[in-house]
């Protein structure tokens, strides 16, 4: 294309087009393709750009959602650990309370062989126990608290450490969304201010040749004119030989 | 010029075919409407207008030497800077592009780092 441009400029006003047809093509019309051409590829390649930068954004969401599940698996994990505990807590609880019984029933026989006195001591066995059990089960949830107290804390630090990732990532993207923009712009600017220049200098070459084809018919109008007066003093002159010699 | 100037210049104008103009002021009255997209609808509005005075002139006879040197020279001077602005927007849309595929791979990484930490914080490690 370049190449073409370059010899019509340099040997012709028209280039012979190798498409079927032999159209010729006038540097005005190659001047405009060009422009047309240069303008319509800045534009796919910003709409391409753009494109990117979405694509971009959707595969840093997309990131950004497997890198919190990791925070959030976090926490659930902890749960998970609590619940587990409180479980272990509840089979102990369950076992004690099944030893409590089993002292209790003991106890019951006991009491009625031996007398009140052992009763009174299966009595102080139990208030250990149920001691024993409650210690248990406080314990496990303490446990399952911290866990779960820990869980969050991760949660909350993993989730801020994405969002400064990610706000530095969206203000880079955009910034670049920016600069693209610009370069389209001045692309747009530059092709239209060098079309601009050489229509203005064709608008006043066209514009001095209308003056002087004005000029040079308002010439001819006057030649004519002048033509016309003389030629018509010719007639008067003839006018005053017929009346001289009374034809 | 204000987009609403431009607007009313359109809806005022005769001249402009009634698709052509609907097709304009529904892209000037988007709100998100940038500067390239406000000098493309000038540039065809322009080119509409040269197209019509290059008409007029062609019927007034009046018709370029497109071999006049001085013609040529002013053509050249246009197609250089042509050239020149395609070249550096192509340079300036390389460099975007390298950039942003930097964006991408640093994010990843530092996302990945991330996850890692995450999942030796859960294992207590």
């Amino acid at each position: 294309m370049e190449e073409q441009e370059a010899k019509a400029i340099e040997s012709s006003q028209v280039e012979k087009s190798s498409d079927a047809g032999q159209q010729e093509r006038s540097l005005a019309e190659i001047g405009a393709a060009r422009r047309e051409s240069v303008l319509n590829s800045g534009k796919n390649m910003f709409s391409s750009l753009k494109n990117k930068f979405s694509a971009g954004k959707e595969w840093l969401a997309k990131k950004v959602s497997t890198t919190v599940d990791y925070a959030f698996a976090a926490p659930e994990a902890y749960q998970r650990g609590k619940n587990a505990v409180g479980e272990v807590a509840g089979n102990i609880k369950n076992t004690v309370g099944e030893s409590v019984e089993d002292i209790k029933s003991g106890a019951s026989e006991l009491r009625s062989e031996v007398g009140e006195e052992i009763g009174k001591g299966v009595e102080y066995v139990k208030g250990g126990v149920r001691n024993a059990k409650e210690k248990v089960v406080g314990g496990a949830k303490a446990v399952g608290e911290i866990g779960l107290g820990m869980g969050v804390a991760a949660m909350e630090g993993t989730r801020n450490k994405v969002n400064e990732v990610v706000t530095s990532a969206g203000e880079k993207y955009n910034e670049l969304k920016g600069r693209g923009q610009a370069a389209y712009e001045n692309l747009r600017g530059r092709v239209g201010g060098a079309k601009n220049k050489f229509f203005e200098f064709v608008n006043a070459v066209k514009e001095r040749q209308l003056n002087e084809r004005i000029a040079g018919q308002e010439a001819k109008m006057q030649e004519a004119q002048a033509e016309i007066r003389r030629l018509m003093q010719k007639k008067m002159e003839i006018a005053a030989l017929r009346s001289e010699y009374a034809f | 010029m204000n987009v609403e100037s431009i607007k009313k210049y359109i809806q005022d104008n005769p001249e402009i075919d009634q698709l052509k103009k609907e097709n304009y002021l529904r892209v000037l009255s988007s709100p998100d409407i940038t500067k390239a997209e406000i000098a493309e609808i000038l540039d065809e509005l322009e080119d509409a207008v040269q197209d019509k005075i290059d008409g007029v002139y062609a019927g007034a006879g009046v018709v370029l030497d497109e071999n006049d040197p001085e013609y040529k020279k002013q053509y050249q001077k246009m197609t250089d800077e042509i050239k020149a602005a395609e070249e550096e927007f192509n340079l300036a849309m390389d460099g975007i592009g390298s950039e942003m595929d930097g964006i991408e791979t640093d994010t990843s990484n530092q996302l990945d780092d991330i996850k890692l930490q995450s999942v030796r914080d859960s294992i207590g490690g």
